[in-house]
């Protein structure tokens, strides 16, 4: 699988090169254009675990489409487009298994396992959507982030915003912590998550989230 | 500064915020999309706005999409013009050649030179999937042609044949013939996405030529809104 990404500051397209019997496990719905002999099969992908003590199965929220690409000749081309403006990274996973969210998965080889949900990660009244994709394996892993995706080389102890958070290494011990941020008036606290990251490793945070934003402009939003 | 059929153009895509500039001579014409036009000097004149009434078919989609093309002028003096799209993304130029036509996107049709004939074209295959999405220019003559993308253009060189989504199709020459094409497994049975504009429709391009391809779904903003309306 030969990975190739284009305009790689906003809104990149990546191209794949599958070769005969070369797999590409990709977000359904993200497929562009395509060239060669190719095998799509699209299934669902659920957590096993609980991750919510209130919810008595797996939440809706923690299943992804994947469309299965297989190569059938020798040279075929897939093109991934994420939904949202932002860009793509490559990451070779190598020695650590990779942790992504959710959102920003956009497709990994096929030679790679995808788990959903990691049970020991627990979030303090959750109300948004939240799900870690563990990726093992050894491949390459396509990520997508809402702007930019910088990378991190932690050494020692790093913080960050939930809602900024892409991937991170495995080597990396994590736990979830809730930060006060305060507003102009003393009253006004608002809750932050977080995530403590400790340990030697690689970090991948994006500039944007779309949650705020996303937000901003929908609660303006009306039905006519 | 670049010149191509006597037409001085300027294009900025500073990253994602595009916008063109064209600066034209006396009697120099050119049609653009009227939304499109930001600023203008005086001496560029609008001459006319190009008939849409008789269009049937098409003029419903021109109401919908608040589309009106017209005609600008350098009358007496040379003046600039200025162009963005009304999306974010980029522009990039095209010259129109005489011996191969370009079939564009009606919403990703930014300007053209006088000299280009415009034509609206509806591709009858894709008319029974979607009306507005079937909706191209088809431009002949010799000139320079502008054209907006919505997020990055990517040029594909087609030598036998290549599939396209059609959300993500902009603009293709018309030296390719195009048949929709059925993907199978792209989607899990019985489950439906929901969303506007039809993700899963593909059209496979065969022959010699170039299409250009726009890096975001035309609907993707709409549908990530579209959960906050409905």
């Amino acid at each position: 699988m030969e990975v190739e990404v284009f305009n790689q500051r906003e809104n990149s397209l990546a191209r794949v090169i599958l070769q005969a019997n070369e797999v590409l496990m990709a977000q359904a719905g993200t497929l562009v254009a395509m060239k060669g002999d190719l095998k799509f099969n699209t299934t669902l992908r659920r957590s096993s675990g609980k991750s919510h003590p209130r919810s008595s199965g797996p939440m809706t929220t923690e299943s992804l489409f994947i469309t299965e690409c297989r190569g059938l000749s020798d040279r075929n081309e897939v093109w991934l487009a994420p939904w949202m403006m932002g860009n793509i990274i490559v990451h070779s996973v190598t020695e650590y298994k990779l942790i992504s969210v959710m959102s920003a998965y956009l497709g990994c080889s096929g030679s790679m396992e995808l788990f959903l949900g990691l049970p020991e990660v627990k979030i303090p009244n959750q109300t948004e959507p939240f799900t870690l994709l563990s990726i093992t394996g050894k491949g390459q892993v396509l990520l997508n982030g809402m702007g930019g995706i910088y990378p991190i080389d932690v050494d020692g102890e790093y913080l960050v915003n939930l809602n900024h958070l892409v991937a991170f290494e495995n080597s990396l011990h994590y736990e979830i912590t809730e930060f006060a941020t305060k507003g102009l008036s003393s009253w006004l606290t608002k809750k932050t998550l977080g995530m403590k990251l400790i340990g030697r490793g690689k970090l991948y945070c994006q500039t944007h989230q779309d949650q705020f934003w996303g937000h901003l402009i929908s609660s303006q939003l009306k039905v006519q | 500064m670049n010149k191509s059929q006597g037409i001085n153009y300027q294009i900025e895509n500073d990253p994602e915020a595009a916008i063109l500039v064209l600066r034209l001579q006396p009697n120099q014409t050119i049609f653009a999309n009227d939304a499109s036009v930001t600023a203008r000097d005086f001496s560029i004149e609008k001459t006319k706005n190009i008939d849409t009434g008789n269009l049937s078919g098409f003029q419903e989609i021109f109401q919908n999409a608040n589309l009106v093309i017209s005609e600008f002028q350098a009358v007496k003096f040379p003046g600039s013009l200025y162009l963005s799209p009304s999306f974010l993304g980029t522009i990039q130029p095209y010259s129109v050649m005489a011996n191969v036509g370009i079939v564009v996107q009606l919403f990703s049709f930014l300007a053209c030179s006088g000299e280009v004939q415009l034509k609206l074209l509806s591709l009858p295959k894709i008319q029974p999937i979607s009306q507005r999405d079937s909706s191209f220019f088809h431009l002949m003559g010799n000139g320079n042609l502008w054209i907006s993308f919505n997020g990055n253009c990517q040029e594909i060189l087609v030598e036998d044949d290549y599939v396209i989504q059609l959300n993500h199709l902009v603009a293709f020459e018309d030296s390719l013939g195009y048949d929709i094409k059925l993907i199978e497994g792209l989607s899990v049975p019985g489950v439906h996405s929901g969303g506007i504009g039809k993700s899963e429709v593909f059209l496979q391009f065969k022959g010699k030529g170039k299409l250009w391809i726009q890096s975001r779904d035309r609907y993707a903003l709409l549908n990530y809104f579209a959960s906050s309306i409905y």
